[in-house]
């Protein structure tokens, strides 16, 4: 039926068709020669088209966040989910200042200051909501991109985002438009904002009690160095199971850790009876996961991520790791060591400023020595320059006809992907792991 | 993300808070046009009228005569002046040509119906209306209109509720005694007469307020104002006037009556006949004396005071006989402009002009006291009086016509 790909693109498609829908409604229910006929229409048209695509995108956005394991397969991985989620957020709030801004600007030839009057809250309450909804989004805005508070703060106020939704709707509802005349217009958007705040209640509020999750055991907490831990947990309850290259959430019921919770690569192989993560001190949290006890409890959500080399077209790969972007290739790794793979020719990029900062060298070379089909190349750029294009093509006599895997900093990863399309490689056989999902 | 986030708050923020800035700055003025919430009530009323022409024309003489009287019919070319009103709006009333009264003021709404977030319909519903309380209130919506609301409404005035609204003509039929008939009766037709094509006119026409306050006694200046010719002192026959002498006093400037057998130089009279200037222009130069002893029409005799005073302008006497009794000819076509004082004859003297004031009072009701006589500051003079032991106010302009009367 679907191949993967088309399947890991239909998300998008259909985020496409559900802002589009009430756009075209909008447009075929008047003539556009009346809608936007002066100059004084065309203003309010807009102000409304930026209305209805704002809520849309909002109430996608909504969806978006949900961290809905099913919605996973139509979009290439949970990664990407975030990444569309803050683009469209995005969008969606720019939509929503140019909505008030534009139906304010077309009054000033009639009357500056009934153009002044029409922004400040007055008697008419479905218009306050309007205005409470915007100013509450910009608000928690601005804490979500700039306040330098705690994680789990930041995560709170980002949440309170459901409320400005909420307001936003009801403005929506009971503001005389578009929207209260016509009755599929109206279906629509209080079908598509019940969805989103569905989704939204059962992410925050009943997450609780709704979202299904593994109960581990801390069984291990090792110190790597280069300020590394990995912590080693056993299932209590039911065991996940997972590919290699994945990822999952896990928070910590310990009194002296922060009970927030965060995503981290699983580097264990599959068929092992524990699960492993391993944690480069970067952060608050991350940097008390070494004080972690043993016994402690883990709740597990997972496994998230499209990020594996059984997904891999091609049987000729490339995987680049760089710095702590090495997690999900280990798990893969490890994976290779058990599983052989004798089909597969992997040439396996691990790129590291210094040579200290490569961790797990011993374990992969290990392996690798054992499975001719995975070839190790280490790359320290303080010595050897910077991992680029040319020294892969080298390296790997040539970057066609292969499946190419990359994970690290975003910076390294940005590059390196335009490298590759530059020289005509399909994006198709690009995959790519954001390891950074905020 | 982050960029495009920062750059959009900064340019909605630029823009409100200049526009804030500005609204504050300008809050004591506010934009013209806008419905006011004070204006609650509307002028019931339909189209007014104002003869501000005198006869453009007698079109046609007939003579009828009704056994006793003889009558002859002019028909008569009128200039109205026509305001507006709910009669003139209401004839908008479709979605393509949709006017509405809203505070007393004329909205043509027609390009707008599409666009009213309440809907369509409940526009075209009220095309050619009053829609005020619909457009103060929620109208059963729940919220009112905004303020946006109505500064947009004041995008489609059109006028004023009460505007000059062109003039129409009209042509009537009027019916006027033959001068010198025989008959106690007779009944004059004034030029209000239910044979118009005018649109249904109010017998007691709604007060206005005068654009220009005048100041009474002075009567308003005309535009051209001309000097009476003194009339060419005509010797006194011995015997007296003859009929065809006093029809050459047939003008409005120069304006001879024969009444009961003496013969009147009325000319300066002529504007403060309470019963209008028309009445007497038209006869000028014949035998008025079945007009003047009657009740004219107006259900109301000539007072004695009225008798009184047309004694002041005795020229002589008539002598009947002679030539024949012609039928006055048509007054010359009004290109002349009402009569003017000249500002070298003094106007009558105030105690005269009080006096008029209430011989228009009594001739529409007589035996009427306690006159209480006052200049108001819209021009219009107020008279309180006494009548059948009730009191009434009456109100009247400068052309000594009542133009409101109230108990």
């Amino acid at each position: 039926m679907f191949s993967r790909l088309t399947k890991g693109r239909l998300g998008l498609v259909i985020i496409v068709f559900l802002t589009s829908f009430p756009f075209i409604l909008w447009i075929v229910m008047r003539p556009l020669g009346v809608r936007f006929g002066n100059s004084f229409f065309a203003l309010t048209s807009i102000g409304q088209i930026s209305a209805l695509l704002g809520i849309t995108l909002f109430a996608i956005t909504f969806i978006l966040s949900a961290r809905l394991k099913f919605l996973e397969d139509y979009f290439g991985g949970l990664d990407r989910i975030y990444n569309i989620h803050h683009i469209s957020g995005t969008i969606a709030f720019v939509f929503l200042l140019v909505h008030p801004l534009v139906l304010a600007v077309k009054l000033i030839p009639f009357s500056v200051l009934e153009s002044a009057k029409f922004l400040i809250p007055g008697g008419d309450w479905a218009i306050n909501f309007g205005i409470f909804s915007i100013l509450l989004m910009m608000l928690l805005l601005v804490i979500t991109f700039f306040a330098k508070w705690r994680y789990q703060y930041l995560r709170f106020a980002h949440q309170i985002l459901g409320a400005a939704f909420f307001l936003g709707a009801l403005h929506a509802f009971f503001i005389p438009s578009d929207i209260s005349q016509n009755m599929i217009l109206r279906v629509y958007i209080l079908g598509l904002s019940g969805l989103a705040i569905t989704a939204y209640l059962y992410r925050t509020i009943f997450g609780k009690y709704l979202v299904k999750k593994f109960t581990y055991v801390v069984e291990s907490v090792n110190d790597l160095g280069q300020n590394i831990t990995e912590i080693v947990m056993r299932p209590e309850g039911k065991t996940m199971y997972y590919t290699p290259g994945q990822f999952l959430f896990v928070s910590f019921k310990d009194g002296g850790i922060s009970d927030e919770i965060h995503p981290f690569s699983i580097s264990s192989a599959p068929t092992e009876n524990v699960v492993r993560i391993t944690v480069k001190a970067l952060g608050d949290f991350t940097s008390e996961l070494k004080k972690l006890n043993i016994g402690a409890i883990a709740k597990i959500e997972g496994p998230f991520g499209g990020f594996s080399y059984l997904k891999s077209n091609n049987k000729k790969q490339i995987w680049i790791a760089g710095g702590i972007g090495i997690t999900p290739f280990l798990n893969m790794i490890r994976n290779l060591k058990i599983n052989k793979r004798d089909d597969l020719n992997i040439d396996f990029y691990y790129a590291t400023k210094t040579a200290d900062e490569m961790i797990f060298r011993n374990e992969i070379e290990k392996i690798t020595e054992k499975n001719p089909n995975l070839r190790f190349i280490p790359h320290i750029s303080e010595e050897q320059g910077r991992l680029d294009i040319d020294v892969i093509k080298k390296i790997s006599c040539g970057i066609t006809e292969k499946d190419i895997f990359i994970c690290g900093p975003r910076p390294m990863m940005s590059s390196l992907i335009d490298q590759f399309l530059s020289s005509n490689i399909p994006k198709s056989v690009i995959h790519t792991e954001e390891f950074k999902l905020l | 993300m982050k960029k495009l986030f920062i750059t959009g708050l900064i340019i909605f923020w630029t823009i409100v808070v200049s526009l804030l800035t500005a609204g504050l700055l300008l809050y004591e003025y506010d934009s013209k046009n806008i419905a006011s919430e004070k204006d609650n009530g509307f002028v019931d009323e339909t189209v007014k009228t104002e003869i501000i022409g005198n006869v453009a024309s007698v079109v046609n003489t007939q003579i009828v005569d009704d056994g006793s009287i003889t009558y002859k019919t002019v028909l008569q070319t009128i200039e109205k002046q026509q305001f507006l009103g709910i009669s003139i709006v209401s004839g908008h009333n479709t979605r393509n040509d949709c006017w509405m009264i809203i505070s007393n003021k004329v909205y043509d709404v027609g390009e707008y119906i599409p666009f009213h977030p309440g809907g369509e319909q409940e526009i075209v519903d009220y095309c050619g209306t009053d829609s005020t309380e619909l457009f103060l209130s929620d109208a059963g919506a729940g919220h009112k209109h905004s303020a946006s609301a109505k500064v947009l409404l004041g995008n489609y005035f059109k006028a004023n509720i009460g505007d000059p609204w062109g003039t129409i003509t009209v042509t009537e039929e009027v019916r006027v005694p033959v001068s010198g008939g025989q008959g106690t009766d007779s009944s004059v037709q004034n030029d209000l007469n239910t044979n118009s094509s005018t649109p249904a006119l109010v017998t007691t026409p709604v007060s206005t307020p005068t654009p220009t306050p005048e100041s009474i006694p002075t009567p308003a200046p005309e535009p051209t104002p001309e000097p009476i010719p003194t009339p060419t002192p005509e010797p006194t026959p011995t015997s007296g006037f003859t009929a065809s002498l006093v029809s050459a006093h047939n003008s409005a400037n120069d304006c001879w009556l024969i009444i009961s057998g003496r013969v009147y130089d009325v000319t300066q009279y002529v504007p403060f006949h309470p019963g209008g200037q028309n009445v007497i222009i038209d006869n000028c130069g014949t035998d008025s004396t079945i007009l003047f002893t009657s009740d004219a029409g107006v259900g109301k005799k000539h007072s004695t005071k009225a008798h009184d005073l047309l004694a002041n302008y005795y020229v002589g006497d008539f002598q009947a006989g002679g030539s024949t009794t012609t039928l006055p000819s048509a007054p010359a076509p009004s290109t002349t402009p009402p009569p003017s004082i000249p500002p070298t004859t003094p106007p009558p003297t105030t105690s005269i002009s009080y006096q008029l004031y209430e011989d228009v009072i009594l001739s529409q009701y007589p035996g009427a006291t306690n006159f209480k006589i006052k200049i108001k500051d819209d021009g219009l003079v107020e008279v309180k009086f006494l009548y059948n032991n009730e009191s009434y106010k009456a109100k009247i302009n400068s052309q000594y016509q009542i133009v409101k009367i109230e108990d």
